[in-house]
């Protein structure tokens, strides 16, 4: 488990409020190491595996009513790279990887972008649970920042989606229970949830195999659903 | 109510990013995405290249070569090619030069030769 959920800072490079990593208004010249390093690190698997990352980041997004799709996932990591290239992500190579450092900024720009998908209002997408009112009736209440209850409505909603396609799965329960409760790390949840390192592992698969078929499901639909 | 919604934007950041590691560990891999992926790689090679390009001085200044040193000048040239032996084992494996077959060597290259190694070692 990595720190990444403690530490990214937004960057969400399209919206008005900008706070991207590091940012300088300095034009950026990248010394000979710093470009043999990245032109180094910058293979076609890093690349592809970054878009594998990015698509359960992109179904986040779509629940949040943002209309994307799979090219949606190919962006953030074409802008993440692109970006860090011409200086508007600041890396640097002592520091961290370039893989975790395009991971750190598609995670934080994703989380960015869904929080302001206010473009898209909230529709109860034709499955009217209990859960789905009852946020409903939360996020009505909260008139102070009526972005921030919409993204708990979509979260709320996509939270009571996942947890009820891994209702009979009692491992995959307590992994969302303990993060419920707190947890972030893999040793969070292992001591929370009294699971062996196994189970944590394989519970996180099934888990990945529910959040990958919502994902397709949301990104064939081009975020219509 | 809030506590719980909060905890639901909490987890679903935790779990969408925790899957995605998995799946960039053990995702679905596709030609298409592939040739993708390889696509970005060969756009970004270029821009760098480029970068490089932009970044090479204008010109490159050519450093005349000192002349010839009277002593190198009075020998013979088996004094020369004795001296250079001296010079080679001297040095020891290590050491490369561009010119092997001494007999294909005019005289002053060989002097220019010695001179670059007397230099580059402090001898002579």
């Amino acid at each position: 488990m990595t720190g990444f959920t403690d530490t990214a800072p937004e960057t969400g490079r399209n919206d008005d409020s900008d706070d991207e990593i590091e940012t300088s208004a300095e034009p950026f010249s990248p010394d000979a190491p710093w470009v043999n390093t990245f032109e180094k690190q910058l293979t076609a698997k890093l690349i592809d595996g970054l878009r594998n990352y990015a698509r359960p980041r992109a179904y986040a997004v779509a629940r949040a009513g943002r209309k994307v799709d799979d090219y949606y996932a190919r962006e953030l990591v074409q802008d993440a790279i692109g970006d860090t290239w011409s200086g508007v992500l600041r890396w640097d190579p002592q520091r961290c990887t370039l893989e975790h450092h395009l991971i750190r900024a598609i995670q934080s720009r994703s989380d960015k972008h869904r929080k302001h998908a206010k473009e898209n209002p909230h529709d109860a997408i034709g499955d009217f649970t209990g859960a789905s009112h009852a946020a409903e009736v939360s996020a009505s209440s909260v008139r102070a920042n009526p972005e921030e209850a919409a993204q708990r409505l979509y979260s709320r909603e996509t939270m009571a989606l996942i947890r009820g396609l891994a209702a009979d799965d009692k491992q995959v329960t307590r992994v969302l229970d303990a993060y419920d409760a707190g947890a972030t790390t893999k040793e969070d949840v292992v001591a929370f949830a009294k699971m062996r390192d196994r189970t944590y592992h394989n519970a996180h698969i099934r888990l990945k195999r529910i959040v990958r078929a919502l994902t397709d499901h949301k990104l064939a639909s081009k975020g219509q659903a | 109510m809030k506590n719980t919604d909060d905890k639901d934007v909490r987890t679903l950041d935790i779990i969408t990013h925790e899957v995605g590691l998995l799946e960039m560990e053990d995702g679905r891999k596709s030609t298409e995405d592939l040739r993708w992926a390889e696509g970005v790689v060969a756009s970004m090679r270029t821009k760098i290249a480029q970068y490089r390009r932009d970044n090479l001085p204008a010109s490159v200044p050519i450093k005349k070569a000192a002349p010839l040193t009277a002593r190198l000048l009075a020998m013979p040239r088996a004094a020369l090619e004795a001296l250079f032996g001296t010079l080679v084992a001297a040095v020891g494996p290590e050491a490369q030069f561009a010119h092997r077959n001494l007999d294909a060597l005019s005289d002053n290259d060989l002097r220019r030769m010695i001179q670059t190694i007397e230099t580059h070692t402090k001898q002579g």
